[in-house]
């Protein structure tokens, strides 16, 4: 019961804050009204049209079904004037790669069921929609595989389409208003770490902090209802974006809404944590502000937030790894235009773990002080 | 007995901040904790709030010892915090109302104990006010308001009126011996001197995390001193060869400035009969005569050697 009294207090006092409630509203809906409009020539659909691209493959070992199930996959995807053939010269065609005569290379180990995949960054989009597809391919050929080996009989009964892939669809590209649309709104969902950050801070400094643990109130009692209370009015906001932009904006959110709601929500729940957890264990506003900011921007931008990552090379490989908004921004893409939610899934997942972490690494700090949160 | 302990540790590192202290406060009392900075007052209270873990000693609470939690006592305890520990954003009776509930009150009876709280000092006519709009003294009055809404018997006071005007201090301290005289048992912290003196029916004395004295207000000041001071104004043209009075039996030491005479007598001595015989015989004309008291400010610098406010 204390965790929802705490909640509702923090909802009260968020929903309070004029100030902060309108920019992060109506700031998130400027900036992609007016980011939407400056670079719609940078996003035509020319630019993610999957035409006139030269894709090689290579298979090592005999030829299966997991090698035709992918060529067949790709034929299906690509467009005009592109061409998908065997090659047995791997190196001739690592080769012409580099030389930036064939977009993208793919290697099929039929004995691992493996694939890799080697891009040509100037081809960087089109081949990101290649390696998702091939890699949710691979994940439930290799399922389906693993159930024939242990237990055959239970795909007697299962569909003859247990390993239904869609693919891309080629006349649904973003345009700058959809893919800004929904990066800003996620983007500033992180702006959103500030708020319960500040908060917290304020609130360790003012003296009711102690008050409330004096009260028969425990640390993770505090933690989970300022969470939950931050996380409603965060929610709210993000909703407001969403609503917006896809009602008035018509931004394209995809045909599974629902998941999309779950990806921001699940989002958010990560910002939140990561304020919140930061304020307990930081005593210096200034400092943890500086800190956040600068983040923010370094995620942002390995995040893909600012602009679709193209010719990074290894530090940017790295950088979105890292980059909570990279997965997010990764999963809801493929979803709406790879038709495919395994990367959205792992994103929630991601999410909520680390959210998870947070809360559990601020108690034992705080455990480890004998109960003192600075 | 509310509070009592025993040979109470508390260490910071290398620090010592509490150091065996042993301490009792009984059932009714407005009990007085003074101490100039860093003496181990807030170390103290944070102990009996369960907000700092102690090293060793035994700790009882209403009766009971306290070896793990005293989460099951929370409820009988409230705590005046030192900062004004509410909220600018949420209006008087929310913050009440909020801190109330955490302590399982809730429903018609929040809302009374909420209007009784606010009542009680004197803030009932800004009710739905937001506290960022009151003055210092109303923000202090309603930091109180937030500790004894749910009732508690023992109320813990760290430094309730720093930095208000005089009115709202008279109003606090008239709050603070009701709260008393209506049952609660009080702790109570303060850099003033006669704010102590004033309403606490026992005072502890903490110096470096120990306790160096303890009593009423006439005990201590009998334990810190064994003299007392004898103020004559004489005449401005009176002449008087002060030998003579260092002669009568119980006077320790005389200063002169202008026509005032300052003797330092034992207390037990009753030299002022002996001293007036003298100024009589020397047909020194006497204007005043005055016997000043030993204050508890004094006291407390003669115990610790510093200044309540250093």
């Amino acid at each position: 019961m204390n965790i929802l009294k705490i909640a509702k207090k923090e909802i009260l006092q968020n929903l309070r804050n004029v100030t902060v409630m309108l920019i992060m509203t109506v700031l998130p809906l400027a900036i992609i009204m007016l980011i939407g409009m400056a670079l719609n020539g940078v996003f035509s659909s020319d630019e993610f049209a999957m035409d006139n691209l030269e894709l090689e493959y290579y298979i090592q070992g005999e030829k299966s079904e997991f090698s035709s199930g992918i060529e067949g996959m790709i034929s299906e995807l690509l467009g005009e004037g592109s061409s998908y053939n065997e090659v047995t010269d791997l190196d001739q065609s690592l080769k012409s790669l580099k030389n930036k005569d064939i977009t993208t290379l793919i290697w099929i180990d039929e004995s691992e069921r493996l694939v890799k995949l080697y891009k040509n960054n100037e081809f960087y989009t089109q081949a990101s929609i290649i390696e998702n597809l091939l890699n949710n391919y691979t994940v439930k050929t290799n399922v389906v595989h693993e159930v024939a080996l242990t237990a055959p009989e239970l795909l007697n009964n299962a569909p003859q389409d247990y390993v239904n892939m869609k693919t891309v669809n080629k006349n649904k590209m973003p345009s700058s208003m959809d893919y800004y649309g929904v990066v800003m709104c996620m983007l500033f969902l992180f702006y959103g770490i500030t708020v319960p950050f500040s908060n917290t801070i304020k609130e360790k400094k003012c003296g009711t902090m102690d008050r409330i643990l004096v009260a028969s109130v425990s640390i993770k009692e505090m933690l989970v209802g300022k969470i939950l209370g931050n996380s409603v009015v965060n929610g709210i906001q993000a909703l407001i974006v969403m609503s917006t932009t896809l009602l008035i904006y018509n931004v394209n959110w995809g045909s599974h809404l629902v998941l999309a709601v779950l990806l921001v929500i699940s989002l958010m729940v990560f910002v939140v944590s990561f304020g919140i957890s930061l304020g307990f264990l930081l005593n210096s506003e200034e400092l943890g502000n500086a800190a956040i900011h600068t983040g923010i921007v370094f995620m942002a931008f390995f995040g893909g937030a600012y602009m679709p990552l193209v010719g990074l090379g290894t530090l940017g490989e790295i950088g979105k790894y890292i980059s909570p908004l990279w997965w997010s921004i990764n999963g809801i893409m493929t979803t709406i235009y790879g038709n495919s939610n395994e990367m959205l899934y792992q994103a929630i997942a991601i999410n909520l773990g680390v959210s998870l972490l947070f809360v559990l690494f601020t108690s034992l700090m705080i455990s480890r002080k004998g109960g003192k949160y600075v | 007995m509310i509070v009592k302990v025993h040979d109470l540790v508390k260490k910071y590192g290398d620090v010592i901040a509490i150091d065996k202290v042993d301490l009792e406060i009984n059932e009714g009392e407005i009990y007085g904790l003074l101490g100039p900075n860093g003496a181990g007052k807030t170390t103290f209270i944070n102990i009996v709030c369960d907000m700092v873990k102690r090293n060793s000693g035994d700790l009882y609470m209403f009766g009971e010892k306290i070896d793990k939690s005293i989460q099951h006592l929370k409820k009988d305890i409230g705590v005046v915090p030192q900062t004004i520990a509410i909220y600018d954003d949420l209006t008087a009776s929310e913050n009440v109302a909020f801190f109330a509930s955490l302590y399982g009150i809730k429903g018609d009876m929040l809302k009374e104990r909420v209007k009784e709280a606010l009542d009680f000092v004197g803030l009932s006519d800004h009710y739905k006010t937001y506290p960022k709009t009151f003055s210092g003294g109303m923000k202090r009055r309603l930091n109180i308001a937030c500790a004894i809404a749910h009732h508690p018997r023992l109320v813990i006071m760290d430094e309730p009126t720093v930095g208000i005007d005089p009115q709202s201090r008279n109003h606090i301290l008239n709050s603070v011996q009701k709260l008393n005289q209506l049952g609660s048992t009080i702790i109570y912290t303060s850099h003033y001197m006669e704010e102590v003196e004033q309403i606490c029916t026992r005072i502890g004395i903490l110096d470096h995390g120990k306790v160096i004295a303890e009593g009423t207000k006439e005990e201590l000041q009998s334990i810190v001193t064994d003299r007392k001071t004898i103020i004559i104004k004489i005449g401005y043209d009176q002449v008087l060869d002060t030998q003579l009075l260092k002669e009568v039996k119980g006077v320790m030491s005389i200063s002169e400035n202008d026509n005032i005479l300052r003797l330092e007598c034992q207390k037990e001595s009753d030299c002022i009969s002996e001293i007036m015989k003298v100024l009589l015989k020397e047909h020194i004309k006497v204007i005043d005569i005055q016997m000043e008291s030993v204050s508890l400010e004094s006291a407390f610098l003669s115990l610790t050697g510093r200044r309540l406010r250093d």
